[in-house]
């Protein structure tokens, strides 16, 4: 049923099978694995976090600055009032605990896309502390069924991005269109065992932030960043020596990487070596883990208040004074994702697997939701054709749900033609084909031209039975010497004969009468 | 309060990418102790009952700036200070090995 999902899987990075059984058995002998992540989310604002400069991915280099970004003397920061708010209802979302009172911080460290030598963020007192999520863990050709866990969020706090660097042979090139870039940084304790659970609370992650629009999680535009802290040890052994793999760009990417680590930490602490406290980068395309820089000696990066930012305080409860006012924000929470899958479950009446497929995939829910608004659907049936039916048409046109749109009408058109038995699911699957293949008729036309509509009458399918039977007596005599398993193939002969027209649960009755004479 | 010493003088220069040699590293030192000595005639100070303080003014920041109408300076005023430029990018000299 969900072959089609299970790509995701295929291509990353995967341990070998006696790692596999070394991680996951449960003898004390055995390898755990801690993994931790730390999220840079970019707030979904149109000027940066403390100047008016422009946040567009796509402008030509160096045109999205303001003084302030290029550290002008006498310039001052002024703080952007959405990331406030954008920062206050992730952390509702998270269900953190907002501080009334948080502050600014200046972080030291000298680089060139950061021109005034240092990052305004807020280590000390963030903007919320000590959230926590939970969510569902499912990979399909990974896990066999479904599993909730939870992680713990330890802060979140606001920060600016700091600008590209490109080097050349002999120099080095600075643009700072992403200098001061509004940024959420998310900081998750270390409660993940592996990276498929890594890429669980990802997706959940994700479908929050663009649930409540405080970040557009385009990935593939840096505007959501992931590093990885893993360790291994044995149990009851003290915690291992942790690495961190900076900067994995994509879902896949954070799987794969925290799977190659806990592969990489194992077998050399297997072979008697010791892992090393370092930086390390995800190599998307050798699918490797590789080492950037130590760091045995902690970087002192002379954390100081920063002196031209008050402290930002927030109206919630008794406190109606503030920048922005929490109890406002809390009342404006959309639905959210472990909302809508019980609501999809209790509604609809689907299963976990589904309710998950259909939350994780936005397109998928906006289908299946679009599709339920001006007909009374089956549930399981509309979700059954998005997951097979729908999903194995992209996989063949090897395109993305996102990629495509897909009138919700039509949608629902087609599954209530389903429903009432006038078409069959192999037909559906047909319409469907011709639809994203960009055949523009409602679905009800394209039935007709096609001369689709499914065969019910109770005669044409005995007719259609018995010649099936007479045309295929070998295996007719294999199913009446009690090989009943062949009874699939004859039905399938039927379905072919009848180019998918017939209606299989009346051929499945009609064919076990004949054959039983 | 933290021991100045000349190692950590260098080790701090090194921090800030400056290559400081020992004579300018001594007179580093003996400023830094000059001004160390004179705080700590603040440690002298009871504080006893008073909180730390983030900021020394008792101000709430009410003015945030609104989302909109994005700004920006031109190329040629971004570049005021910028050391060497090629084409649109801040040219530098290669900051890694």
């Amino acid at each position: 049923m969900l072959k089609n999902l299970c790509r995701h899987v295929s291509k990353d990075y995967y341990p070998s099978l006696e790692l596999r059984r070394s991680i996951t058995n449960k003898s004390d002998n055995k390898w755990t694995s801690v993994v931790g992540l730390e999220v840079h989310a970019q707030i979904n604002t149109v000027s940066k976090l403390f100047s008016g400069a422009p946040t567009n991915f796509s402008s030509p280099v160096n045109t999205n600055v303001s003084f302030f970004d290029c550290s002008i003397p006498g310039t001052l920061p002024v703080l952007n009032e959405k990331c406030v708010e954008y920062g206050v209802l992730t952390a509702l979302a998270l269900n953190c605990r907002v501080n009334p009172v948080s502050t600014f911080d200046r972080k030291h460290y000298f680089y060139a896309d950061i021109p005034s030598g240092y990052q305004i963020t807020q280590q000390r007192h963030p903007l919320a502390n000590d959230g926590k999520l939970e969510f569902q863990v499912f990979t399909p050709g990974f896990h066999k069924t479904p599993y909730r866990t939870q992680v713990r969020i330890k802060q979140l706090q606001l920060e600016q991005d700091s600008g590209k660097t490109l080097h050349d042979v002999d120099r080095s090139l600075v643009d700072l269109n992403r200098a001061g870039v509004p940024l959420m940084e998310l900081v998750f304790e270390p409660d993940l065992k592996d990276g498929e659970e890594a890429a669980a609370l990802l997706k959940e992650l994700i479908t929050i932030l663009q649930r409540i629009g405080t970040c557009s999680c385009k990935m593939e535009e840096g505007a959501l960043r992931v590093d990885a802290n893993v360790s291994v040890h044995k149990k009851g052994d003290p915690l291992g020596v942790r690495t961190e793999t900076k900067n994995i760009g994509s879902v896949r990417g954070v799987a794969g990487a925290i799977r190659y680590e806990i592969d990489r930490q194992i077998k050399i602490k297997e072979s008697g070596g010791e892992i090393e406290n370092e930086t390390r980068a995800w190599d998307a395309v050798n699918k490797t883990t590789v080492a950037m820089r130590d760091k045995e000696r902690q970087q002192d990066y002379r954390y100081m208040p920063e002196p031209n930012l008050p402290p930002l305080h927030l109206a919630m409860g008794p406190v109606e004074h503030g920048c922005v006012n929490v109890d406002d924000l809390r009342k404006s929470l959309p639905e959210l994702p472990e909302e809508t899958r019980s609501r999809l479950r209790d509604d609809f009446g689907l299963n976990l697997e589904q309710s998950i497929i259909l939350v994780n995939e936005k397109s998928f829910l906006e289908l299946f939701e679009g599709a339920c608004r001006s007909r009374k659907l089956q549930g399981k049936l509309l979700a059954n054709l998005l997951i097979n039916e729908y999903t194995n048409v992209l996989h063949k046109m090897d395109l993305e749900p996102s990629q495509v749109t897909f009138d919700s009408e039509y949608f629902g058109e087609i599954v209530e033609l389903v429903q009432t038995g006038q078409i069959s699911r192999n037909i559906a699957k047909l319409v469907l084909d011709e639809i994203i293949h960009g055949n523009h008729k409602n679905p009800l036309q394209i039935i007709k031209e096609n001369n689709w509509m499914q065969i019910t009458d109770e005669n044409e399918l005995i007719k259609l039975c018995q010649n099936v039977i007479e045309e295929n007596e070998k295996i007719v005599t294999q199913y009446k010497s009690g090989k009943t398993k062949v009874f699939k193939a004859l039905l399938g002969l039927v379905a072919t004969k009848s180019k998918q027209r017939a209606n299989m649960a009346k051929c499945d009755r009609i064919l076990k009468e004949l054959l039983s004479k | 309060m933290i021991k100045v010493t000349k190692e950590l003088i260098k080790e701090l220069a090194e921090d800030i990418m400056l290559e400081i040699s020992d004579e300018e590293a001594e007179k580093v030192y003996q400023t830094e102790e000059k001004i160390r000595n004179e705080f700590l005639k603040v440690t002298n100070m009871n504080v006893d009952g008073i909180d730390p303080m983030h900021y020394p003014f008792d101000v709430v920041n009410t003015h945030l700036r609104e989302d909109e109408n994005p700004v920006t300076i031109t190329k040629e005023q971004m570049m005021i200070n910028a050391p060497s430029k090629d084409k649109d990018y801040v040219l530098i000299k290669k900051v890694v090995k």
